[in-house]
């Protein structure tokens, strides 16, 4: 990766801010209708300054005094909170009980250091295409939960800038879900606890060892990407260690004995092989199918970062905001083609700026404020402006319903 | 609201020929949509109130104890029968019955007064009235609970037999039948948006599309249940929005404050008033020390121990002491005698100038001569930093467990059982580690759960008395053999 890429000193995040950040994009994406209401002017912004001073409890009464107080600040993230009762600035002239978090987009975050346990391709902070993978299974099954089960429609996700993903659900009712039911919903999502020990613990949503009807729909998904993510991809049966994880499922110790031996004696046998001799095994023995289901569950169904989620004031960086380590734009992201998403193929803020030096030097022209239209960061503006569009013209039905009803 | 004056109780209760038609409580239960408007009198208002509290208080320590549920709620029936009793429909005279509920009602809204100032209260108050309604719920027969499930409103759909075919999969994958239900008609369904059925969600033992929950009529109480939590929730925040506005003279506003302090320590007994002598034998002076080794709750002790050791005890102390020895049954001519023998160290005449006035008025036969009621725990736990105190309070981990090992290591108290005791301390129950102390070093007649007579402690005199009172069953039951 050339240098120029990585490159995040203050001059260029000033730069960014000023030519291309999309503030009305946010404003409007937050706000739900043109006109500036208490979902913006009530709303929290946490600035990360320069130097990891952290400045919580702002808030603004329109995109243009947001854009003015970046660009003062020039921050190297900043993330969104929630709606308070009150302006987030006014907060120290409050009375500590009047100043309460009320709604907040329900919030997902999915990170691949949940899934260091089982990725065999990275660790810790690398993320590769197939790494990819994982998350793109998690992203299926929790987008099709979220619709179909919840009935939620305004999805947002938000790619993080390095290995992770953000969900924002701007539904009005999921909006306004209290902590407790926001608490509920992760508790239906969850069926792994990433801080639960792999080997230690054996997963247990099974009823009278039957799968809720929300897992088996989840588990017909992921029955289709094992194979290839957890088999061919990552090969995570491939070494002694691995086979071994796939083994504590099986809880006939005979089986476990000659599975053991065969695979011993002949170490060359791929993930897929293995699988193959566990499928044999279980066509005569269908007992096993459960154990085998499991499996697949354990290996591909998404691990949440679950306190993210289950509280209106917990603070996640806004939308193309830059990550201080890859330089990379957090952009939000199309779920139908999330599969060929490509995490190193996102713009850089380097490569932004560059982009705009050359359409300077061809047209010479005085520099506009939406700079951002002429570079890569278009689709990715116009995906959640699109979304946006549907926020609001849900809140325009909604208001012309109220003057007809009477 | 609530108009002094007596009366009116009996007023619009003319005795009719039973009829359950015209009951003003038609429902055993109550979801205390509506507030009361009748007249009561001051003394209704409190005493129904403090009833109320004392059920709620041990729920409240059940949850502490980890009581199971089926031990919680038979202890919670049993408060209920002695102190707010409600009974079916078919059982009472229907006179009664209105009576009965009538309190139910009335204790329910001035406990909210009282307990929806903070935050803190107001989610304990939320709980442990919760509880009280699901053990209610749970008692109550079939045809009175779809009575009373009837006459309100809870917006749910039933799910069409159209709709019950379509997700027949799902449905009975999310709800197992076991064997013995297989050859029941199927059942009937009730839709509801999921947020009414966080708890079921939660476990994902239910089936959602949508955002609505298909829950089945069996767990029907779910959405009971968060309905009436939730509601109670939103109104305690309005009336605690609203309280500062109560246009109210000087009597309301004693009460619920008194009220409001009464989770701390567990209100509950009768010993709270307790001022005269309990105890039918007469104690003499010499006989404090043998007692206070077999049935002194800690706290008195050491005061006893801090007595004996420095011959002296400070104005506090001696208050606090005193008055426990006078309800436990030390006569005053006994006192003086108890008194002036541990305070070894002065002379006749200083003890005489300075102390025995004392002794003399806390038994009522100097100044205004009132008769001082001993200090129940609330008043030792809630007293200012220049009394003794409760120890379990007071005393650091390190001190309380070395005091409760050398006070009642003799009657049975191991280190093993220390965790359990320190656990409640920490969590601030200090009643309820004192009652486990009490139950630990009595387990010969106590078993665990059975606090003292069936309650936490409250009132150091209770403790000294039931402890009495079981050695003197043994030594009877021994004689009678």
């Amino acid at each position: 990766m050339p240098s120029a890429e990585i490159d995040v000193s203050p001059e260029v995040m000033l730069t960014f801010y000023r030519r291309l950040y999309p503030f009305k994009t946010i404003f409007n994406w937050l706000n739900h209708e043109h006109a500036p209401s208490r979902l913006f002017t009530h709303r929290e912004f946490a600035f990360t300054l320069q130097g990891d001073v952290y400045l919580r409890y702002q808030s603004f009464n329109n995109a243009d005094e947001l854009k003015k107080q970046v660009c003062q600040l020039n921050p190297t993230r900043f993330e969104i909170g929630p709606v308070y009762s009150a302006r987030p600035r006014d907060k120290k002239t409050i009375r500590a009980g009047a100043f309460s978090p009320q709604v907040r987009e329900l919030v997902f975050d999915i990170d691949m250091t949940d899934y260091d346990p089982i990725r065999t391709c990275c660790k810790d902070a690398g993320i590769c295409k197939k790494c990819w993978g994982f998350i793109a299974a998690a992203v299926h099954v929790i987008d099709s939960a979220i619709r179909d089960e919840f009935g939620y429609e305004k999805l947002i996700w938000v790619y993080s800038g390095r290995r992770g993903i953000h969900l924002w659900i701007s539904d009005k009712e999921a909006m306004e879900l209290t902590d407790q039911q926001r608490k509920s919903l992760v508790g239906w999502l969850t069926a792994i606890h990433p801080t639960a020990k792999e080997s230690s613990k054996k997963p247990n949503f099974r009823f009278g060892g039957k799968l809720p009807p929300s897992l088996q729909n989840a588990l017909q998904y992921l029955k289709t990407i094992f194979g290839e993510l957890i088999l061919t991809e990552q090969d995570c049966f491939e070494s002694e260690e691995g086979y071994e994880e796939l083994l504590q499922y099986i809880s006939d110790s005979r089986t476990v004995e000659s599975l053991r031996t065969k695979w011993e004696d002949s170490p060359s046998r791929s993930s897929e092989d293995k699988w193959n001799d566990l499928l044999r095994i279980a066509s005569s023995r269908p007992n096993l199918i459960p154990a085998l289901e499991d499996v697949i569950i354990q290996y591909t169904y998404p691990r949440l970062d679950a306190e993210v989620s289950k509280h209106r004031n917990h603070l996640l960086k806004a939308p193309f905001c830059i990550h201080p380590k890859t330089g990379r734009v957090c952009v939000p992201l199309d779920v139908t083609s999330i599969d060929k998403f490509d995490p190193e193929g996102v713009p850089t803020v380097g490569q932004l700026l560059q982009e705009l030096d050359a359409i300077g030097r061809e047209e010479g022209a005085a520099i506009s404020h939406s700079d951002w239209e002429k570079t890569s960061l278009k689709p990715y503006v116009d995906l959640l402006d699109r979304h946006s569009q549907g926020l609001m013209d849900e809140v325009r039905k909604e208001k012309r319903k109220d003057d007809v009803s009477w | 609201m609530f108009k002094g004056g007596h009366g009116s109780l009996n007023e619009s209760y003319v005795p009719q020929v039973a009829n359950h038609g015209v009951l003003k409580y038609p429902h055993r239960m109550n979801f205390y949509d509506v507030p009361p408007t009748f007249d009561t009198t001051i003394e209704e208002f409190e005493r129904c109130a403090l009833d109320r509290l004392r059920i709620l208080a041990e729920i409240e320590s059940s949850a502490a104890r980890n009581r199971t549920w089926e031990e919680l709620k038979t202890v919670t029936r049993a408060q209920c029968e002695k102190y707010l009793p409600l009974n079916f429909n078919l059982v009472a005279k229907h006179n009664d019955l209105d009576l009965e509920r009538r309190r139910d009602h009335l204790s329910h809204f001035v406990l909210r007064l009282a307990f929806c100032r903070s935050e803190d209260l107001r989610r304990r108050f939320v709980k442990a009235e919760t509880t009280l309604f699901k053990v209610r719920y749970d008692d109550d027969m079939g045809k009175d609970r779809d009575a009373f499930l009837d006459s309100r409103d809870f917006n749910w759909t039933s799910v069409g037999q159209e709709e019950q075919r379509q997700y027949k999969t799902e449905l009975e994958a999310a709800y197992p039948v076991s064997k013995s239900e297989l050859d029941r008609p199927s059942e009937k369904y009730y839709k509801v948006k999921w947020t009414r059925v966080p708890d079921l969600v939660e476990r994902r033992k239910v089936f959602l599309k949508e955002g609505w929950a298909y829950v089945p009529s069996r767990e029907q109480s779910s959405i009971v249940f968060q309905e009436f939590e939730t509601h109670l929730e939103r109104a305690l925040e309005m009336t605690a929005r609203l309280l500062p506005r109560l246009d109210e003279d000087t009597r309301l506003l004693p009460i619920l404050n008194n009220l409001s302090q009464g989770f701390l320590a567990g209100i509950s007994s009768e010993w709270s008033n307790a001022s005269g002598s309990t105890n039918t034998d007469e104690i003499k002076a010499e006989m404090v020390d043998g007692m206070a080794k077999k049935h002194f709750p800690l706290c008195m002790r050491t005061l006893h121990e801090s007595l004996q050791r420095d011959n002296h005890l400070k104005h506090f102390g001696r208050l606090q002491y005193g008055l426990f020895l006078k309800v436990l049954g030390l006569s005053v001519e006994e006192a003086v005698a108890f008194w002036r023998k541990s305070f070894s160290r002065i002379t006749d005449d200083k003890f005489n100038k300075e102390y025995k006035y004392n002794i003399r008025h806390s038994y009522g036969l100097e100044g205004k001569r009132a008769n001082y009621p001993a200090k129940s725990c609330l008043q030792i736990l809630t007293g200012g930093p220049s009394e003794y105190g409760c120890p379990y309070r007071t005393f650091s981990p390190e001190n309380l467990q070395a005091a409760l090992l050398s006070s009642y290591s003799q009657q049975g108290l191991r280190s093993v059982d220390l965790p359990e005791i320190m656990a409640a301390v920490k969590s601030s129950h200090f009643h309820v580690a004192c009652t486990r102390v009490f139950e630990i070093t009595h387990s010969a007649d106590v078993r665990k759960g059975d606090g003292v007579g069936g309650e936490s402690v409250t009132h150091p005199n209770q403790y000294a008395a039931r402890s009495i009172e079981l050695e003197k069953a043994a030594k009877e039951a021994m004689d009678v053999e």
